[in-house]
């Protein structure tokens, strides 16, 4: 009887090893450490920095949706290393793939989430390990206009000077719907991974250039208020500057 | 031993499948007359008397709301054709809200929700009010907690859904009660879908036919059969909204003040009306339209002066009293089941 019932069980042993194999021979492995900082230091929630205008100010939310984050190759194909992702800024999370030997020329990647899974959507039919269900979504979704809010920049800021961290100008900056998708692509300056071989990519969201944008600057005491709704133009300009504050390490 | 275990293994499956024979489900035919087209039900939430059964007790039930104090039902109430007779409805603890709320009459036929028409189903519309901190204020995964301490809509959510309360069960569950709210039985109606032409007097017949005229074209967003396009129109209610309505999900500001028309279906009993509640009266809504609304650079062309005399505003006043549905009012299946 014991025998037969280890029989019977093989297959569902069997099949569950299987799933979990994921290394080919020859394969590099690959991993992507997304981290945010301000200048060369860790970007952390709660700390007050100063921008371009002398403001101090805190960051109290920064989360923002990574979606569709690839290898691109030099011929212009691709290696999906994660279909969504719910990031905490603040909180680095690291992603590996394998993949094969050849030229990968860039990493690329959505802040947002894309017009097909983003309106017409219902997170209530995702499992709760997903990141675009209801639990995994955390709040960055938008009940009242069906779709998901991109990007949380909340904090508070000192307008006026005052004496030590009483910081007390709230912004927000709520950006999210399909016009809000930005993409990035961040240039890899050596594109062949050998077959065996291991390489690790850093990429930085400098927090800093979010609000000191390379090309556009958005002076919180003036813009400093947007749900996209009330005031699209400073959610386009301020995920303007989101996509332009990555980099690769 | 192992015998043991295989017996209580069987016996744990087949109590865990087993459904109550109270819960057991069968479809639900939506009953419709034949003026309103079939109506589009999602492919995953099918009609069934469960499902309507589970709704409709989800649709009362206060914890929805953080306070304890609100439900569906609180706002949309049956005897006012599914709204509260408040110009915007009030929240947990007491915060007033922002909107007037609208009937849930034919929500079934309804192609998009909410009144800037940002949310595209049934489903997704319920969670619209639990979160918003001026109405319910919660979490959807709290009230799924708080309604999993339940033990018979746990029941009924799995002999309904086959899966525990979680939010797809109360979202599904919730639309699927609302698409049951049917309204067509109005004087109206059997006036002239049953061809009963005693149904309507002598003041509504002359009511309605202004109403289908090219000289009010009210006719024109407020069709048959649900006397709604489901569209979006700035009527002139204001020189400056402070609502900005469709513009809210376009950003375009041509869309500005726009709201999505709302069925007159039952309009008798659905006072105070516009987005915003400002209108006390059907007499004073024709005397709105009848002066042609305000200046605005969205209002819709067909809103201009009427020149109507007060004895064809009365008139007017008079058909949309044969809107009314008391049948639809006082349907016991609505209301609140008693446990």
């Amino acid at each position: 009887m014991k025998i037969r019932l280890l029989l019977l069980l093989v297959p569902f042993i069997l099949h569950s090893c299987d799933g979990n194999k994921q290394k080919e021979t020859g394969d590099a492995r690959v991993t992507i450490r997304i981290d945010a900082r301000v200048g060369t230091e860790p970007f952390e929630p709660g700390v007050v920095y100063t921008e371009s205008n002398g403001y101090r100010y805190r960051v109290e939310t920064f989360q923002t949706y990574i979606s569709m984050l690839e290898l691109v190759r030099s011929d212009g194909s691709s290696v999906l290393v994660r279909d969504f992702i719910m990031a905490t800024m603040g909180s680095p999370q690291t992603f590996e793939v394998r993949v094969p030997e050849g030229d990968y020329g860039s990493i690329r990647f959505y802040l947002g989430v894309p017009a097909e899974y983003n309106k017409n959507v219902d997170p209530t039919t995702y499992p709760n390990s997903h990141p675009l269900s209801v639990q995994g979504s955390q709040g960055m979704f938008w009940h009242w206009n069906t779709g998901y809010i991109f990007t949380k920049f909340d904090g508070k800021a000192d307008l006026e000077g005052l004496e030590g961290n009483l910081l007390l100008d709230p912004f927000a900056f709520h950006c999210g719907d399909d016009p809000l998708l930005r993409l990035v692509e961040l240039p890899i300056s050596s594109p062949l991974i050998r077959a065996d071989s291991e390489r690790n990519f850093q990429v930085h969201c400098q927090v800093e250039r979010l609000l000191d944008g390379e090309q556009d600057q958005i002076d919180i005491a003036v813009d400093y208020l947007t749900h996209t709704q009330g005031n699209f133009l400073l959610a386009r300009r301020f995920m303007d500057n989101f996509a332009l504050a990555f980099e690769l390490e | 031993m192992m015998r043991t275990l295989f017996a209580a293994i069987i016996f744990l499956a087949v109590a865990g499948c087993s459904t109550p024979p109270e819960l057991q489900d069968r479809p639900y035919r939506l009953k419709h007359p034949s003026w309103f087209p079939e109506p589009v039900i999602p492919a995953d939430n099918s009609l069934t008397q469960l499902r309507v059964e589970l709704g409709r007790r989800l649709f009362y039930n206060k914890a929805f709301s953080s306070d304890y104090r609100i439900s569906c039902g609180t706002c949309h109430v049956p005897s006012a054709a599914f709204t509260d007779g408040q110009p915007v409805s009030t929240g947990v603890h007491g915060r007033p809200g922002k909107r007037n709320a609208p009937t849930l009459a034919n929500l079934a036929w309804m192609p998009h929700f909410m009144m800037e028409g940002g949310v595209p189903t049934l489903e997704l519309q319920t969670l619209a009010p639990v979160s918003d901190s001026n109405e319910m204020n919660l979490d959807i995964l709290q009230v799924s907690r708080r309604l999993s301490e339940d033990d018979y809509l746990t029941s009924l959510s799995r002999a309904a859904y086959g899966r525990a309360i979680d939010p797809y069960v109360i979202t599904r569950a919730l639309a699927a009660f609302q698409r049951t709210l049917v309204s067509y039985d109005s004087a109206y109606d059997r006036y002239e879908f049953l061809g009963q032409k005693d149904q309507l007097n002598e003041a509504q017949l002359r009511g309605r036919a202004l109403f289908f005229s090219p000289r009010t074209k009210c006719g024109g967003c407020h069709g048959d059969p649900f006397m709604t396009d489901f569209e979006f129109h700035n009527i002139g209610l204001y020189t400056t909204y402070a609502d900005p309505g469709r513009e809210r999900v376009t950003y375009d500001p041509a869309d500005a003040g726009k709201f999505k028309t709302p069925s007159l279906r039952n309009i008798a009993l659905t006072a105070p009306y516009m987005h915003d509640g400002s209108m006390g009266t059907l007499q004073e809504v024709v005397a709105f339209y009848n002066r042609g609304g305000q200046d605005h650079p969205n209002k819709d062309f067909r809103i201009q002066p009427l020149g109507l005399s007060p004895a064809e505003e009365a008139d007017l006043v008079s058909f949309l009293e044969s809107l009314t549905d008391w049948n639809f009012v006082q349907n016991i299946n609505h209301l609140p089941l008693e446990d």
